[in-house]
């Protein structure tokens, strides 16, 4: 079997069966990886060299029969050529001298011979011209040449060639030797972005600048081209910064104060944790800018496209890595859903660069509210938009299943209606329930140590405990703001008057009003006020005003009972032109003449008789005598 | 401050009348001593109630639920004859010993025997003697919370009625009717049993529902009394 196997500009050589030839003689040592475009073409695809590669296989596994599968054993074959003479292997392609050089080894069976000098001068030359990756030439770099006596390092001059002169030999090697020294040569011209063909061709050899160096064989009197290129090893994702978010979300995922500092940008750095969440209105396409880095940092700048998976979401855009711009811009492949809604999970962030693929990081706990508009606060104490205020009302308001700020309103109002007046021991103290209001417990006295800046919002964690209806009006005016619904939302009390056109007129305030403090009046020697009643009343008789259940858990009510109110509290709701009035526990109205009907009527009552002695209901409780019904409203 | 020479008619003092009356128509002994709160069925709620209008009413450095006070805490289940009473006794300082009873309406708060008496040599002096335990124990003035969230300043000042003598009442505004008071602030009755100074707080739970809340003095242990106004 043949030592060589040689085909077009190669030879594919049985290094152990040289018997000690010099292997710089052969050629040119061709990489694995660059071998096996050229001895595949050769085995799989001539007649020759499909009889070749059978005898190579028969000769390694000694093996008399064919190989049923040439692919299969084409790998086998290559599975044994290596690198270079050096490695060890068994097989190194080699890519012959040009013509006319003198052969490189002998016939098999013939003795080895050496390298006849040169006919003509005792001396010859060495040369190499170094470009960049756009094949610019690049003077200042210094080549260190390996050719026998002449050995010695050249810089390369103005047009970028370094050229050894007085060489003995017709074969040398040579590399760059310090690639930190080259590298600081090229970085200026690396600023900025640069166009240019890379060069190729047979004489040309790319060289990645990681030391150490990979050697090139050089023949003398020829020139050979090195192009130098900076390894680009590695992309990350750097920082994260959305574009066009609201950006109004204070940074306090954890309590319902109104603490927590500013909304950041960039919302996420790599190495610093998860991202902040940004708010976008629905219909919105989120856009980003991504900062990258690059291992090597130190080379061109190339442009780049950055891709970002979260979930089925998807994020895409070009820009460019490395120099000062290292950064892209990148935009949702598709807008936001028209609902209200969360989209979250870590974004995997993968860059192509000149045809190749890196994956770039992975970003942590991203999370985008979807929200109906822009988010705003309300008149609540400790008014503001917090991650986590932001975080509840996206889940309830999503929950609503509608867009619509009416049916959103309806559906939280629904939600949230347990309305009471009894405090729950079960429900911290600092939040005041069934107020919410941080300064007043039912005894009104600021003294109280409330959670001040929390406002309704502690609502959302205690529904089973309840709360007034005030606290529920304004815990549903603050998600639907946070959320950017549009429309018009007010806390108002409905009420009557008995000087007031009989009581015949509904009157409507936000915020205060109502028959608490209304002048009273004596008539026949008996101290009367006006209360809204929701007992149908008679007059002249006396009712248990403290007692409402005979017995609670049999359903039981005290038929004397009647309970006495100023006003009915509501939220007043307006979009699109409608309007309509949310009661405590007593159903939606159009207007404030529906929603006085959810008393029975307006009356002046007593509480003593003419001779200040408290009336007494049956049930031995305290009573109210119903001394004037002024106006029926059922 | 004394103000006109005229007895305050009983009418405008019947409830601050009906609650003395009923604390002093008790037998002390019928109190029971309680151990923890747990032992009353609405323990919790009855235990909240307290604190927060102790702390209405007293300076924080005065009431039995200041932390390292000595408070011995006794209870008395309703009758036809009187509310759930709770009871607290509790020294202050060398020279005030003090005792609280409430009910679910009322506070009463009066300073036991062993404290300085406020009977003086005449009404003047008398009056501001009174006045110098308002401005030490009670909360004179300061701020309430109305239903909706909006502070209001306040301030007591008692109407003295001449001669100022033992069984002598006082309020800070006597023409106030104590069941449909806005806010408990609005009226603060007192006087003087036994040489020592009693004050009434009527307990007016600020309600932003609009419904007027009227507490049964005898379901403030089992939560009837809140059963009225729970969740609907």
């Amino acid at each position: 079997m043949s030592a060589i196997v040689t085909f077009g500009d190669y030879s594919l050589i049985q290094i152990d069966r040289l018997g000690g030839e010099r292997t710089e003689l052969l050629g040119e040592p061709i990489p694995r990886f660059y071998a096996e475009p050229a001895l595949r073409s050769y085995f799989l695809e001539s007649s020759f060299g499909r009889a070749d590669l059978v005898r190579l296989w028969s000769s390694l596994y000694g093996s008399s029969s064919s190989p049923g599968n040439l692919e299969e054993a084409f790998r086998a074959v290559f599975a044994f050529v290596g690198d270079s003479p050096v490695s060890g292997s068994p097989f190194v392609l080699f890519r012959r001298p040009e013509a006319g050089a003198p052969a490189a080894v002998a016939p098999e069976g013939t003795e080895p011979r050496s390298p006849e000098p040169p006919a003509e001068s005792s001396t010859t030359w060495f040369e190499v011209l170094v470009v960049d990756e756009v094949g610019e030439a690049v003077p200042g770099i210094e080549i260190e040449f390996d050719a026998g006596s002449a050995s010695g390092s050249v810089t390369t001059d103005g047009a970028g060639v370094a050229r050894l002169e007085g060489s003995e030999v017709n074969l040398a090697t040579a590399w760059v030797p310090d690639v930190e020294a080259a590298l600081s040569v090229l970085e200026p011209r690396w600023a900025a972005e640069r166009s240019g063909e890379t060069p190729t061709g047979s004489k040309v050899f790319p060289g990645h600048l990681i030391a150490p160096f990979r050697r090139r064989s050089l023949v003398h009197k020829r020139q050979y081209t090195f192009v130098l290129h900076a390894p680009l090893l590695e992309i990350a994702a750097e920082s994260l910064s959305f574009q066009g978010n609201h950006g109004s979300m204070k940074v306090n995922p954890d309590d319902w104060s109104a603490e927590g500092e500013d909304h950041p940008s960039p919302e996420w750095k790599r190495g610093e944790g998860d991202a902040r969440p940004v708010s976008y209105t629905k219909g919105e396409t989120p856009k980003a800018e991504v900062e990258l880095s690059a291992i090597e940092e130190r080379g061109p700048v190339l442009p780049v496209f950055l891709g970002g998976k979260q979930g089925s979401y998807a994020f895409g855009g070009d820009g460019l890595v490395r120099g000062s711009d290292s950064k892209v811009t990148i935009e949702a492949t598709e807008a936001l859903p028209d609902r209200v809604m969360v989209v979250k999970g870590a974004i995997d962030w993968a860059a192509e660069v000149q045809g190749n693929r890196y994956p770039a990081g992975r970003t942590e706990g991203s999370k985008i509210f979807v929200t109906l508009g822009t988010p705003e606060t309300t008149s609540d104490n400790g008014a503001a938009i917090t991650e986590k205020r932001m975080a509840t009302s996206v889940e309830l308001v999503s929950r609503a299943r509608s867009t619509d700020p009416h049916t959103v309103v309806d559906y939280l109002m629904d939600r949230f209606n347990r309305y009471t007046l009894v405090k729950d021991p079960s429900v911290p103290a600092k939040f005041n329930q069934p107020t919410y209001y941080p300064s007043r417990d039912r005894a009104g006295s600021t003294a109280a140590d409330g959670a001040a800046g929390c406002g309704a919002w502690p609502v959302a964690d205690y529904i089973r405990a309840g709360a007034e209806c005030q606290a529920i009006v304004r815990f549903t005016q603050n998600v639907i703001k946070q959320v950017g619904c549009p429309g018009e939302a007010d806390f108002v009390l409905v009420w009557s008057e008995p000087r007031v056109e009989n009581g015949n007129r509904a009157l409507e305030s936000a915020g205060r009003g109502g028959l608490n403090g209304y002048p009273s009046e004596t008539k026949d020697g008996v101290r009367r006020y006006a209360c809204l009643v929701d007992t149908r009343p008679e007059e002249g008789k006396i009712y248990d005003i403290e007692q409402l259940w005979l017995d609670r858990d049999a359903g039981r009510i005290n038929p004397h009972y009647m309970g006495l109110n100023n006003f009915e509290a509501c939220l007043r709701f307006e979009h699109g032109g409608v309007k309509k009035y949310y009661g405590g526990g007593a159903g939606v109205y159009d207007s404030p003449e529906e929603v006085i009907t959810a008393f029975q009527a307006l009356c002046w009552v007593s509480f003593t008789d003419e001779h200040g002695r408290r009336h007494v209901a049956p049930t031995g409780n305290r009573g109210a005598r119903i001394e004037e019904i002024v106006k029926r409203y059922r | 401050m004394i103000v006109a020479p005229q007895a305050l008619p009983a009418s405008l003092l019947v409830e601050a009348e009906d609650f003395l009356a009923m604390v002093q128509g008790v037998d002390p002994a019928s109190f029971v001593p309680l151990g923890d709160f747990s032992e009353i069925k609405d323990g919790a709620q009855v235990e909240m109630d307290s604190q927060q209008w102790c702390a209405a009413l007293l300076q924080e450095a005065w009431g039995p639920w200041v932390d390292g006070a000595d408070v011995e805490r006794a209870v008395r289940p309703g009758d036809d004859s009187a509310h759930d009473l709770l009871r607290q006794c509790w020294s202050s300082d060398e020279d005030l010993k003090l005792e609280t009873v409430e009910s679910a309406q009322f506070l009463l708060l009066r300073a036991k025997e062993g404290s300085e008496p406020v009977l003086g040599a005449n009404d003047n002096d008398t009056s501001l003697r009174v006045d110098a335990f308002v401005d030490r124990v009670l909360r004179r003035s300061g701020e309430f919370t109305d239903a909706f969230g909006q502070s209001t300043p306040y301030r007591l000042e008692l109407h003295y009625h001449p001669p100022l003598a033992d069984g002598s009442r006082f309020s800070s505004a006597p023409e106030a009717d104590a069941v449909v008071l806005p806010h408990w602030t609005g009226r603060l009755d007192g006087g003087v049993e036994g040489g020592l100074p009693f004050f009434i707080l009527h307990k007016k739970h600020v309600s932003g529902d609009g419904k007027m809340l009227f507490l049964a003095g005898r379901g403030w242990f089992d939560g009837s009394s809140w059963a009225t106004y729970g969740p609907r």
